[in-house]
C-alpha cells in the first residue's frame, strides 16, 4: 500500500438518508438531506477502524451521474476521476428498483464498492423484506443492511468497506449493461430499469403490509387537499413566526445587558491602559457595540428559527409546499422548487441562493436567485418587528401586540410572495427565456424528525456559521460606523454629510436622509439599520439603544415621522438591495457581475417606486 | 402494436388509484431524461394517487416512490391501465 489511508465515496440517490450514513461513520457534524441539493458542496471527513483512516467524501445526492444538472456532474465527475478504494452507494430500501438503477451507473464507473441498503426498519414496516445475499451475488459487491438513524449495521458496513479497499474481498467488472453504448441515455435507462426490476423479483419479497406507504397517504391527504392545504401551510408559517418573535425577545434582552455590562469593563480596561480617546472609541463605542448588537438582536431569532425549520426540512413537509405551489409557480414560468428557496430566503438570504441549485433549469434558477432578496430574512425581521411594534400596535409587550405583530410579518410575508411571482413572470417572459420549464419532484415519506439531534445539529451548523459570517462583516462596519459619527470635517459630523446629502432622494420616496445612510450602512448587516438611525436621528456618537418601542416611537414621530413614513420603511426594509454576504454569494454561484448588479438593482428599484407611490398617495389624501 | 395502441391512454387520464404500464413517451416531453431517471420508462408499473389542489401537478407511485408530475408532461406519456386497483 502507497497512501497511508484510504479514499472512500459516498454516493446515491437523494432521500435515502446518505447524509445520515455519512454523520454516523464521521461523527461528523452535517445536515441531513430531505430533498436534491442539501449536500451543496462536497462534504469531506474521516473514521478510524482497526487502525486504517478512511477519508470518506460524500457526494451530493443524484438520480443519475450523467451530466445533467450541476450536482450530477460534480457526482459523475468525482466517481470517474476519483479513483476511489471504495465507493459506498446508499440505497432506499424501500425503492430499492430506482436505487438499483443508480447504484448500476455507479458500478460502472467504479466495481469497487459495497450497497448500503439504508432505511430498512421503514421497508420492513412497509412489509419489505430483501434477501441481502442474493442481491450481493447478483451484483458482484457486499450489501449491507443498514438503519443509520438507529446506528443499525454500521460496524458490519465499515468491515465490508476494508475488505474491498484492502483487497481481501475482490469486487468483479459489473457487466449486466455496457454503459457507453447505448444511442441515447433514456435508453440505457431502460435497459438498466428491466436487470433492476429483475434482480428485484429475485431478492425481494413482499407482505401486503405498507404501514409506511399509508400513513404517508393519510397525512397528504390532508396536508395537499384543496380544503385544508393552504391553511395549514399558512398556520405553520404563523407559529413558526410566533415562537420566532415571542420566544427570542427575553433572550436578546438577557445578552444586550450581558454585552452592555461588560461594555462597562472593557471601557475601565482601556482607561488603565490610558489608551488614546480614538483607538478606545473605534474599539468599544464601535466594533464591540455593533458586534454586541448584532449578535444580541440576532443570535435569538436565529437560534429558534433555524432549528425549527430544520424540524419541517426533516419532516418531509417542504416538497408539499412545492407541491401545492407550482401551479401558481407554473404561469410564472418557474417552478415550485423555488418556494423552497424563498422558504430558506426567510432565514437567510445567502442560504436560499445557495439553496437554488435544486432548480434544474437555468433561467429558473437565475430568476429565483435575483428575486431571493425579496424575501426578508432573518436579519431584517427586527426592524420589520421593532417599526411595527412602535406604531401599529399599543408599544408593550402583550399578547394582542404580538398577534398583531406576527399578523402584520404574514402579510408582508404573503405580499413579498406575490412580488417575487410577478417579478418572475416579467423576467421569465422578457430576460431569461429557455423554453418551458419542466417539473418532476420527488416527494419523500414522511419521517419523524429527530428533534434533540437536529436542534444540536442545526444550531452548530446553520446558526452558528450565518453568526460567524455577520459577526465578520459587522465588526468592520462598526469602526466605520463610529468614524462617520466622530470624524467632523468643518465642524459636522460625516454621518451629518452624508444624511444631509441623502436628505432630497430620502424624502422623495416617503422617508429621510437617515433611513438611506442607515440602509447603506446596514449593507454589511442589516440589525444596525435601526440603531444606526437612532444615533442618527439623537446626534449621537455611538450606537444607541432605546429602552422600548415606546421611547423609539417618541424618537421617530419627534423627527416627523406619520404612519405613511412607517409604512416606508416596512417597504423600504424588505425591499432595499441584499446584504453584501448574499451579494458575495450571489456571485459565487453565477459567476456573473450582471447577474449580481441585477439581484442588487432589481429589489432596491422596486422598493424606491413602491415607497415613492405610496408616499404620494398619502400625500394627496393629506397624511 | 396496433392493439396495443388501441389500449393506450396518456397518463393524465389515469383515474386515481389505478395503476398503468408506461407504453412510451414523447421525446419532447420536457426533462425526458430527468423523468427517466427517476423511473418513468417504457415497462414500467406507475399508478395515479392524488392531485394536488389545483389540479396539476399530480402525484404518481413509481418503484414506490412518489413523483409529482405536471399536466403538460403527463399528457405525453402513454400508459395502458392494468385492471386491478392498486389499493383498497
Amino acid at each position: 500500500m502507497t497512501e497511508s489511508y484510504y479514499k472512500i465515496a459516498l454516493a446515491g440517490n437523494p432521500n435515502v438518508g446518505k447524509s445520515t450514513v455519512f454523520n454516523i461513520l464521521t461523527g461528523m457534524n452535517q445536515h441531513t438531506g430531505n430533498w436534491t441539493g442539501k449536500t451543496v458542496s462536497l462534504a469531506g471527513g474521516s473514521y478510524l477502524y482497526q487502525n486504517k483512516t478512511y477519508e470518506i467524501t460524500d457526494l451530493p445526492g443524484t438520480y443519475s451521474i450523467r451530466s445533467y444538472s450541476r450536482e450530477e456532474e460534480v457526482a459523475g465527475d468525482y466517481l470517474r476521476q476519483n479513483h476511489s478504494d471504495c465507493v459506498i452507494i446508499v440505497a432506499n430500501a424501500n425503492a430499492l428498483e430506482r436505487s438499483l438503477v443508480f447504484a448500476m451507473q455507479a458500478l460502472s464507473l467504479n466495481c469497487r464498492a459495497v450497497l448500503c441498503l439504508n432505511l430498512c426498519d421503514e421497508a420492513e414496516r412497509n412489509g419489505v423484506f430483501i434477501d441481502e445475499q442474493k442481491l450481493s451475488r447478483l451484483l458482484g459487491i457486499p450489501v449491507v443492511k443498514c438503519c443509520a438513524i438507529k446506528k443499525q449495521g454500521v460496524d458490519k458496513l465499515k468491515r465490508a468497506v476494508a475488505d474491498v479497499c484492502s483487497g481481501k474481498l475482490i469486487c468483479p467488472e459489473f457487466s449486466a449493461v455496457v454503459p457507453e453504448s447505448k444511442p441515447s441515455h433514456t435508453e440505457y435507462i431502460r435497459e438498466l430499469s428491466a436487470v433492476s426490476a429483475a434482480f428485484c423479483r429475485a431478492c425481494v419479497t413482499k407482505s401486503g403490509n405498507d404501514r409506511v406507504t399509508r400513513r404517508t397517504r393519510k397525512l397528504d391527504k390532508l396536508l395537499t387537499s384543496k380544503l385544508t392545504g393552504i391553511p395549514i401551510m399558512l398556520l405553520v408559517f404563523a407559529l413558526l413566526f410566533w415562537i420566532t418573535v415571542v420566544g427570542a425577545n427575553y433572550p436578546s434582552q438577557w445578552l444586550s445587558m450581558l454585552f452592555s455590562q461588560f461594555k462597562g469593563v472593557l471601557s475601565g480596561f482601556f482607561d488603565v491602559l490610558n489608551a488614546p480617546v480614538w483607538l478606545k472609541g473605534i474599539l468599544t463605542d464601535g466594533v464591540y457595540t455593533t458586534l454586541s448588537w448584532v449578535v444580541s438582536v440576532m443570535l435569538p431569532p436565529m437560534a429558534i428559527f433555524f432549528p425549527l425549520f430544520s424540524l419541517i426540512e426533516d419532516s418531509g413537509y417542504l416538497p408539499r409546499i412545492a407541491f401545492n405551489l407550482d401551479r401558481s409557480f407554473a404561469k410564472c414560468g418557474t417552478s415550485g422548487k423555488q418556494s423552497l428557496t424563498m422558504a430558506m430566503g426567510i432565514g437567510c438570504n445567502a442560504c436560499g441562493v445557495t439553496g437554488c441549485r435544486i432548480l434544474e433549469r437555468k433561467s429558473e434558477r437565475q430568476t429565483a436567485i435575483v428575486t431571493n432578496s425579496f424575501m426578508p430574512c432573518n436579519g431584517r425581521f427586527p426592524i420589520l418587528i421593532a417599526i411595527t411594534m412602535a406604531f401599529f400596535t399599543a408599544q408593550t409587550d402583550s399578547l394582542p401586540a404580538y398577534f398583531k405583530v406576527t399578523a402584520v410579518l404574514l402579510i408582508i410575508i404573503s405580499a413579498a410572495v406575490l412580488l417575487t411571482l410577478a417579478v418572475s413572470k416579467l423576467l421569465t417572459s422578457f430576460v431569461y427565456k429557455d423554453g418551458e420549464p419542466g417539473f418532476a419532484l420527488e416527494l419523500p415519506p414522511y419521517r419523524k424528525p429527530q428533534v434533540i439531534k437536529t436542534i444540536a445539529r442545526s444550531l452548530t451548523d446553520r446558526t452558528l456559521k450565518v453568526l460567524g459570517r455577520a459577526a465578520i462583516v459587522a465588526a468592520p462596519a462598526g469602526a466605520v460606523i463610529w468614524l462617520t459619527a466622530n470624524l467632523h470635517p468643518g465642524g459636522v459630523s460625516l454621518l451629518d454629510h452624508i444624511t444631509e446629502l441623502l436628505e432630497p432622494f430620502g424624502a422623495f420616496i416617503g422617508l429621510d436622509g437617515v433611513v438611506i445612510a442607515a440602509l447603506l450602512l446596514g449593507f454589511p448587516a442589516n440589525e444596525i439599520v435601526i440603531p444606526v438611525m437612532v444615533m442618527a436621528y439623537m446626534s449621537g456618537t455611538t450606537l444607541q439603544e432605546v429602552a422600548g418601542y415606546g421611547q423609539l416611537h417618541q424618537i421617530l414621530v419627534s423627527q416627523g415621522w406619520t404612519a405613511a413614513t412607517a409604512v416606508c420603511m416596512l417597504v423600504i426594509t424588505v425591499l432595499h438591495f441584499p446584504c453584501s454576504t448574499t451579494c458575495l454569494t450571489i456571485y459565487k454561484e453565477t459567476g456573473s457581475i450582471k447577474t449580481t448588479a441585477a439581484a442588487f438593482l432589481l429589489p432596491a428599484s422596486t422598493g424606491v417606486l413602491l415607497c415613492a407611490l405610496i408616499s404620494h398617495i398619502a400625500c394627496w389624501f393629506g397624511f | 402494436m396496433g392493439d396495443v395502441m388501441k389500449h393506450t391512454i396518456p397518463l393524465c387520464d389515469l383515474t386515481m388509484g389505478k395503476r398503468a404500464v408506461i407504453a412510451g413517451l414523447d421525446d419532447t416531453v420536457c426533462m425526458s431524461r430527468r423523468l427517466a431517471d427517476m423511473g418513468v420508462v417504457k415497462g414500467n408499473v406507475i399508478s395515479m394517487e392524488y392531485k394536488s389542489m389545483g389540479g396539476d401537478p399530480a402525484a404518481y407511485r413509481i418503484n414506490n416512490t412518489l413523483l409529482a408530475l405536471r399536466l403538460a408532461d403527463c399528457k405525453k406519456i402513454a400508459v395502458i391501465p392494468l385492471t386491478e386497483d392498486c389499493y383498497d
